[in-house]
């Protein structure tokens, strides 16, 4: 079922990303960085479905955190999708199906969780406070 | 009187380009390249252009210090064709006398008009209907409607193509002619392997599939990346066609024709009119790049073929005779 009532997707991005940044407080924050700007480039070059592929099968508590709030981020846009079960063949289904079957849906939902993997991932380097900034750099 | 002329380019890039945000922007990579704010697709600033074509052209006339932000040291601003052409500012006596004069070309922004994208059937370029017309394209047998799913292919296929990680089922088959003087052997080498889809996914296309880099600061002694040095970029990935216009608007109608071999130039290229020495600028840019990067393989465009041409008011024409290899009317 479709809600009509107008959502704000870059607070929804925000209110995610921060729970992210919530959830692993007790990790490093150049290793929750890391985490997201990998699945910001799987997202990016190889598509929704591939970034959760990448954090099912490559990351490991980080990547759970991510993946849980993706999904939620995802329940919380008007198209009724019911958040799955907490199993990777079931989350993967959910996507699949549900996610990538409709082409405007699925760029919108692509959208929405590259603004969130963003903040989150400047979210992490907010929170390393001791870090020296990176960009600018040379090699 | 003042005379206006039109020149539309159509350029293709030989390497990444990465013209930045100069972090400005909040994105997947440190340091983002600059886009379009409606529909955020990567462009190529006509300010890039413009200073990039000043400082070449100023190198060939042999007067470099007819770039950069002030020509102080220009003996006579209104006789060097690179000042006359782009504009100066000239302070003398301490400051006091300032002679200032606003360029007499204008360089607009390069758009992307086609895009390069893997898919199961090799490398495919990506554009839009609109794109390529306004680029002065000719695109034949485009249905009335068609789906958002759909693509729309210069080859023959009917199974469904991926463009990058996106899947769009085959829309049926057009025909795409660029400008007779734009029909050299870049433009051929794609011209049968064009994908044309909706302007709204454009976009998401092209996000998906630009060119990211990864850098590292070195430490000299060690030899081992620096800690925090790590650093990630994106560039308009090479083969990339874009197109940008340049408008003539020659307020003061006193430019001085500058002859073969004059000062430092080329023994075949004179320069008879202010796009004369913006065209040699512009074109040093495929030997000397512009953007970020440029000593380390960035920044390279050619311009493909002649640009088209028009005076305000008529139809466009050629610049020049249909050039290269395979050059054909459309």
């Amino acid at each position: 079922m479709t809600n009509t009532t107008s959502i704000n997707l870059d607070y929804l991005a925000a209110k995610y990303a921060q729970t992210i940044i919530q959830q692993t407080q007790n990790k490093k924050a150049s290793d929750v960085e890391n985490t997201m700007t990998k699945a910001l480039g799987v997202l990016q070059e190889d598509g929704v479905y591939a970034c959760f592929l990448y954090l099912l099968a490559r990351e490991k508590e980080n990547g759970a955190v991510v993946v849980d709030e993706m999904l939620n981020l995802l329940s919380s846009l008007p198209f009724g999708w019911q958040k799955p079960t907490n199993n990777s063949n079931e989350i993967l289904r959910f996507i699949n199906e549900q996610v990538t079957k409709d082409l405007e849906r699925l760029l919108l939902a692509r959208e929405v969780l590259e603004q969130m993997l963003i903040y989150a991932r400047y979210g992490a380097k907010a929170r390393d406070k001791g870090g020296s900034e990176a960009s600018g750099a040379s090699s | 009187m003042a005379i206006y002329k039109r020149r539309r380019y159509l350029f293709m890039t030989l390497d990444p380009v990465h013209i930045g945000t100069g972090g400005y922007r909040l994105g997947r990579v440190d340091n983002s390249i600059v886009r379009e704010p409606g529909t955020r697709v990567p462009k190529i600033p006509g300010t890039s252009l413009h200073g990039a074509a000043r400082s070449y052209a100023a190198q060939l006339y042999g007067t470099p210090e007819a770039a950069g932000q002030t020509h102080d040291e220009i003996e006579n601003p209104d006789k060097n064709p690179v000042c006359y052409t782009f504009g100066y500012i000239k302070k003398s006596n301490n400051g006091q006398d300032v002679k200032a004069y606003s360029g007499v070309v204008n360089v607009f922004d390069a758009h992307i008009v086609l895009f390069p994208v893997h898919s199961l059937v090799g490398p495919v370029w990506v554009g839009t209907v609109e794109r390529l017309r306004e680029a002065g394209f000719e695109v034949s047998d485009v249905p009335r409607e068609w789906a958002k799913d759909k693509v729309l292919l210069t080859f023959e296929r009917t199974d469904p193509l991926n463009l990058g990680w996106l899947m769009l089922n085959s829309g049926g088959q057009v025909t795409v002619n660029a400008p007779t003087n734009c029909q050299i052997d870049r433009w051929n080498a794609i011209k049968n392997k064009i994908a044309l889809v909706h302007e709204s996914i454009f976009s998401h296309i092209v996000n998906s599939n630009l060119e990211v880099r990864t850098s590292v600061s070195i430490n000299p002694e060690t030899g081992a990346a620096e800690d925090k040095a790590l650093f990630t970029y994106e560039a308009i990935p090479r083969a990339t066609f874009l197109t940008a216009e340049v408008v003539l608007d020659d307020y003061r109608a006193k430019f001085e024709p500058v002859p073969p071999n004059k000062n430092s130039l080329p023994s075949n290229a004179g320069w008879q009119s202010p796009l004369d020495v913006l065209d040699a600028g512009l074109r040093l840019i495929e030997w000397l790049g512009v953007g970020g990067m440029g000593t380390r393989g960035f920044g390279r465009i050619a311009i493909v073929g002649q640009p088209q041409e028009e005076d305000y008011g008529q139809q466009a024409n050629a610049a020049q005779s249909p050039c290269g290899e395979g050059a054909t009317t459309p």
